[in-house]
């Protein structure tokens, strides 16, 4: 009877495989050729919130402004470009991306809090993020590889091409005009503010007046839907902090 | 004229090109979808070939980007779901035999939905992508018995639930 069982089970077994076996395929014209238009906006597809904070940098140092606040922009984010070492406090609303690690920006996430550095070395650019969630996560982008570390330890490694992603958002020339006539800029006090809109979603930059320093950036929804909803706020940034190398390391 | 590096992956691209293409259509079922996420695919690829040449295994790298992609475009976009047991309990015969392809994307995602994602991934990688179970060892960073299990527990988890509704 059990014998009869386990071929009724594996008769089955190959049924179920068959099912998944393609049988109405379509057909395939893509062609690779012709350079297309990106459907997905690529704020969504970097992956990371170095990318955002990048946006939004590189948004502001393109506009067309008042010479004054022109002035002070461009000094911060001279600061900020030149500075060695970046550290960033912030709070997104997002969702963990499998076992990866990655946070993405998600509208029906919840709250999580990180922190970002960065390192420049030459040419090279290292990011780190650490997760301020129960596995404490942390994710390094070392200029060449992926790194995931649960609680300290590595627990993945792979090939991985963001580093070259923020370099090229953060690369003015990559910089669509379109954004210059879209950007809005106001002064108050000692603040100036940079809003940038892009697909229902709010970037404004914070600089101040008498340090030249970025002091705050966000992301937030405009859209009909969700409006107002915070995706991400900076809570600090600081430059030329104390960054030792080995935290770029797994 | 194009560079050897981005010839040697147009060339990847168009060897490959009809597992890609099966892949993202029995994932996103939008044909546009597809499209674009494939076209994407390439393009990225292609802004760094330096970073590519180095790339020890190309095509899991490229699979890896390409499972990213699809995920974030459904995470992103709200498209039917699929998950719902209501869904899977109104399975019949008819449905398990389809006609087209808009009725076997039907049938495929509502029985992979009832797995967790690595054994989804395995079996979508198996047959959709013409994979063998070593190279999806590799694309997932698995050990080959691993990736073999996981195929075996998806598929004997979906024969236990059509058995229940006797569509076996």
């Amino acid at each position: 009877m059990d014998t009869q069982d386990n071929i009724k089970s594996e008769r089955d077994y190959v049924k179920v495989v068959e099912l998944f076996n393609p049988k109405h395929p379509r057909k395939n014209e893509l062609t690779f050729s012709k350079p297309k238009k990106r459907k997905m906006g690529k704020i969504w597809s970097l992956g990371g919130i170095a990318a955002m904070f990048a946006i939004i940098i590189t948004v502001a140092i393109k506009l067309v402004m008042p010479v004054s606040a022109a002035e002070v922009i461009n000094k911060a984010l001279s600061n900020l470009s030149n500075a060695e070492n970046v550290k960033v406090e912030f709070m997104m609303r997002a969702v963990k991306t499998g076992e990866d690690g990655i946070y993405r920006p998600d509208l029906n996430g919840n709250i999580v809090n990180g922190t970002l550095f960065i390192q420049k070395k030459g040419d090279k650019i290292f990011n780190r993020i650490d997760w301020d969630d129960s596995e404490r996560n942390t994710i390094i982008f070392d200029g060449t590889k992926y790194i995931h570390l649960k609680n300290g330890t590595a627990v993945a490694s792979h090939p991985s091409a963001f580093s070259d992603e923020l370099i090229n958002i953060l690369n003015l020339e990559h910089q669509p005009d379109n954004i210059i006539k879209e950007s809005d800029i106001s002064t108050d006090g000692n603040t100036i503010t940079v809003r940038h809109s892009k697909r229902n979603i709010l970037f404004t930059g914070e600089f101040r007046k008498d340090n030249k320093q970025l002091a705050k950036a966000s992301v937030v929804v405009t859209g009909k839907e969700n409006a107002g909803m915070v995706m991400l706020e900076t809570k600090l940034i600081d430059i030329n902090i104390d960054i030792p190398e080995t935290m770029f390391m797994d | 004229m194009m560079g050897k590096n981005r010839q040697q992956i147009f060339e990847l691209f168009i060897a490959e090109k009809d597992n890609l293409f099966q892949y993202a259509s029995y994932r996103l079922h939008d044909i546009k979808d597809v499209e674009d996420v494939l076209q994407n695919l390439y393009e990225k690829i292609l802004s760094n070939p330096e970073r590519f040449r180095n790339v020890e295994n190309k095509r899991a790298y490229i699979y890896r980007i390409l499972y990213n992609e699809c995920t974030n475009l459904l995470r992103y976009s709200a498209k039917m779901d699929l998950r719902s047991p209501e869904l899977f309990a109104s399975l019949d015969k008819e449905t398990l035999q389809p006609e087209n392809f808009e009725e076997e994307f039907m049938m495929v995602n509502r029985l992979l939905n009832l797995l967790p994602p690595e054994q989804s991934e395995v079996i979508r990688l198996r047959h959709h992508s013409n994979l063998s179970f070593q190279e999806i060892a590799d694309i997932m960073e698995i050990p080959l018995p691993t990736a073999k299990g996981r195929y075996r527990y998806g598929i004997e988890k979906i024969r236990e639930k059509l058995k229940k509704l006797n569509l076996l």
